[in-house]
């Protein structure tokens, strides 16, 4: 595998990155500038999607030469390669991110709720409606995809035991050296790797896709601050 | 998996029907589906021991106050009341009737209004589960009542166990509630047969369905199992069946009652229950039955047994025009919301709904009230979610007002009768048919939820309503405020057509004499009551009008009184007459009322600027 590919795939993550940090700072400028403009801020968090969406098909087209790289990327601190599900973020942590933002900031307004002087509704950061979407969602998600796209990736690790560990272990000590059975074997399971990994990515975007039809725009907002944060940070 | 449901409404309540005749009749008919013996007793708060509720409930029954014991016997006499006692029924107005027929339309029985919401939350798998089924069952022995089933559970292990009680358990109490004897058992054996059905279920190896995490391989299936909160709504009681940690909490007037008690394997009860049967508890993260399961009663769970019980603790509470909702939710709820912010929260829901409602006629009331049901529900469980809650959420809220037409009616009625001064010959309490249709009952309604129930307060509006048949009234509450001993109603009454005049009644106490009187025959006069005082006894017969004119007029003098100045009037049948008395009782009390205002005037000074302060 060549430095090549790495050089590759460390840019185009780069890149994202650059992307990202620009596309939260406008998103945060629109939130405090206009946050009742709700075309913007659609059309920030749509930008936002299409990014991920080019990332990730750029990033399919290097797995294609080197997917182990993705799995292990030498570009991530240790620490954030140990929090990687398929080479990126879970797609059921994007739930838990919804339920964060208004978690402080509902208790502070409960008593005021209580005593009948707030007007507004206390459940205003999701409604109910979303609520419901978004748990359906979450439900499907981490129920049937998730669990499936892990059990695959269970499977695949351990059929290499089957074909190339052990024709290692034999090429090695029988020949001392790696022969094209092995070469071929390890191209194949990296190919299912690629599979497993274009899977994952377009699970993420996915849900991304749906939470962000369900949630309304300035919540959406909030939430994709913070979904940014950690993505900086898993990827 | 999420569940959101509106309660559905009465079909009648939710059209805005411009059919007067059907719409009468329909409200007729409701009326007498709604017949339901109403007791506005005492009911205790919730117990530790259903034994213990029962006990609790005789004693309470034992020392309700004078007062309820009117309305009962009152009640009794409405209960038995009968066409005869009603002259035929005036155009115009609709009779309260408390008659019942049996062949009511199966589709105009009224249907609870509920809300709810039940999410995965922070977990990965949703294990709770929860089921209503209004109208669910009907007792033999009462056909009349109509009994409305909640049911919450909480599954641990893997779902399946609170996936059967969801299909299975309301049928279940069904066929034990139709043929009970009483709540308790018919409850206990419900949950026992529940408990056994699922753990022969489960060994079968799950017919039908089970496409749950566990697989129902046999030895993870053993240690599968749900707690279950099950609440029976009926027109006059809640039944509550817990077993395990999901709870039920009444909301009533304000305050958190809760109906169950969390089977917690460090409750003093329990744990010494767990022992005897030769358990131990041990503490591994809380306490858990043999260092296992955190609650001490649960269905399925068969590896615990006999530790961990199936047996459900059952309260009964009688319901009261108080009773604003009832809770039932997962510990994902309780464990970060407390009862009374939970009940706070539902509370506040339905207010405003209500609010809005008012404010806004256009929309079916009724429907709305469902919304705030779900509002709440929802909210409560975004509470949990906000505050952390790492478990499944689910919250069913259960709106229990009485919110009927034929509910304010029968308060009327409760309170007239009690009164001990009106019969229904002379007092026709009908209701004006209020155009718009909701405006006078909603209100007379909403005047029994703001003034709690406050006696003088509903018969004014009731002899408004009964006495201004030819004109629509609408009658704003303004305010009324019981201090200590002394009584103000302030009421406004604004005649549709004919411009407003304002009402304002003092109630009477020892020194307010003048004002009093002044006022009352300045009421009465609006009535064209003031016959009863123009016309002495031998041309009182002349006076077609003149036996009610009396009657109301006496009424409404004895109910602008505090208690303790009626008790000391010798009572009287002629409303002049009682006038005089009042006076000679107030004579000296005059006296005072003269000191009063000199001794205001003596200490009145200049402010300086330019008036008396």
């Amino acid at each position: 595998m060549a430095s090549g590919d790495k050089e590759k795939s460390k840019s185009c993550f780069k890149e994202w990155m650059e992307i990202q940090e620009k596309d939260l700072s406008e998103l945060l400028q629109a939130l405090t500038l206009d946050p009742q403009n709700k075309d913007t801020l659609k059309h920030l968090a749509q930008k936002g999607i299409d990014h991920f969406q080019e990332y990730i098909d750029k990033r399919k087209q290097l797995a294609r030469r080197d997917a182990s790289a993705f799995f292990a990327s030498t570009w991530c601190t240790s620490w954030e390669n140990s929090l990687l599900w398929i080479a990126g973020c879970r797609p059921s942590l994007f739930f838990r991110l919804v339920y964060v933002p208004g978690g402080s900031k509902m208790d502070s307004r409960l008593d005021e709720f209580l005593q009948g002087t707030r007007e507004s509704d206390l459940g205003e950061l999701l409604t109910y409606t979303q609520l419901v979407l978004v748990n359906s969602l979450q439900s499907k998600t981490i129920s049937r995809v998730e669990e499936t796209l892990t059990a695959e990736l269970a499977a695949l690790q351990e059929e290499i035991a089957d074909q190339p560990i052990v024709m290692i272990a034999k090429g090695l000590s029988e020949t001392g050296e790696m022969n094209r059975e092995v070469e071929e074997a390890l191209d194949e399971h990296g190919i299912a790797m690629v599979r497993v990994m274009e899977k994952a990515d377009q699970l993420r975007l996915n849900t991304l896709k749906e939470l962000k039809l369900h949630l309304c725009v300035h919540k959406w907002g909030r939430k994709r601050d913070q979904s940014h944060g950690r993505e900086n940070m898993d990827d | 998996m999420a569940e959101i449901c509106y309660g559905v409404v009465s079909e009648s309540d939710a059209s805005s029907n411009p059919c007067e005749a059907s719409s009468r009749a329909a409200r007729r008919r409701r009326m007498d589906i709604r017949r339901c013996k109403f007791v506005s007793g005492v009911a205790p708060p919730a117990p530790e021991s259903p034994e213990n509720s029962e006990k609790r409930k005789k004693a309470a029954s034992r020392t309700t106050s004078s007062a309820s014991h009117e309305l009962e016997n009152a009640l009794q006499c409405s209960g038995s009341s009968d066409e005869e006692k009603f002259p035929p029924s005036q155009k115009k107005s609709t009779k309260f009737r408390a008659s019942s027929s049996s062949n009511v339309p199966e589709g105009l029985r009224e249907l609870p209004k509920y809300g709810l919401a039940s999410v995965c939350g922070r977990r990965r798998d949703m294990e709770d589960a929860v089921s209503v089924h209004p109208l669910f069952c009907r007792r033999i022995r009462d056909a009349t009542a109509q009994l409305h089933y909640f049911g919450v559970y909480d599954g641990h292990g893997c779902s399946h166990v609170a996936t059967k009680c969801r299909e299975r358990m309301h049928e279940l109490v069904k066929e034990e509630v139709e043929n009970m004897e009483e709540w308790k058992t018919a409850m206990e054996r419900s949950f026992v047969r529940m408990d056994k059905e699922v753990v022969a279920w489960s060994r079968e190896g799950g017919v039908g369905v089970s496409n749950c995490r566990c697989e129902l391989q046999t030895p993870e299936s053993e240690a599968v199992g749900s707690t279950a909160v099950v609440a029976i709504v009926s027109a006059d009681k809640i039944v509550v069946a817990n077993c395990g940690d999901s709870r039920a909490v009444l909301c009533r007037d304000g305050k958190a009652i809760p109906l169950s008690v969390d089977h917690k394997p460090d409750r003093p009860d329990e744990l010494s229950r767990i022992q005897e049967a030769g358990g131990r508890v041990i503490y591994w993260d809380g306490p858990r039955v043999l260092g296992v399961l955190a609650m001490s009663r649960a269905l399925g769970d068969n590896y615990l047994k006999p530790y961990v019980s199936c047996d459900p603790e059952v309260t009964i509470t009688d319901r009261t025009v108080e009773d604003e909702c009832l809770i039932l939710a997962s510990d994902g709820l309780w464990d970060v919301v407390s009862n009374d912010t939970a009940c706070g929260v539902a509370r506040m829901c339905l207010r405003r709904e209500r609010a809005a409602a008012a404010a806004e006629r256009a929309g079916p009331e009724a429907a709305a009230l469902d919304k705030a049901c779900s509002d709440a529900s929802m909210l409560l469980t975004k509470l949990a979610l906000a505050r952390q809650s790492t478990d499944n959420v689910s919250v069913v809220v259960v709106n229990l007002r009485l919110n009927t037409e034929f509910e304010a009616c029968r308060k009327l009625s409760e309170v007239l009768r009690k009164l001990g001064v009106v019969h229904w010959k002379d007092l026709d309490i009908g209701i004006v048919r209020p155009i718009p249709r909701t405006s006078v009952v909603t209100r007379v309604v909403a005047y029994m939820y703001v003034g709690a129930a406050d006696a003088q307060v509903l018969v004014w509006v009731a002899l408004l309503v009964a006495y201004e048949e030819s004109t629509t009234y609408l009658i704003d509450y303004h305010q009324c405020r019981t201090t200590s001993g002394f009584r103000t109603v302030h009421m406004v009454t604004s005649p549709s057509r004919d411009g407003q005049h304002a009402l304002i009644l003092v109630g009477l106490d020892e020194d307010n004499f003048k004002t009093w009187k002044r006022q009352i025959e300045m009421h009465l006069g609006m009535l064209e009551f003031h016959i009863t005082f123009k016309h002495n006894s031998q041309q009182r017969k002349e006076f077609v009008k003149w036996h009610r004119a009396n009657q109301t007029s006496l009424l409404i003098m004895q109910n602008a009184m505090e208690d303790h100045i009626r008790v000391g009037i010798p009572s009287c049948g002629v409303a002049n007459e009682f006038m005089v008395k009042i006076e000679e009782k107030c004579k000296r009390s005059n006296n005072v009322e003269t000191g009063v205002c000199l001794s205001e005037l003596i200490h009145a000074k200049h402010d300086d600027i330019g008036s008396v302060c």
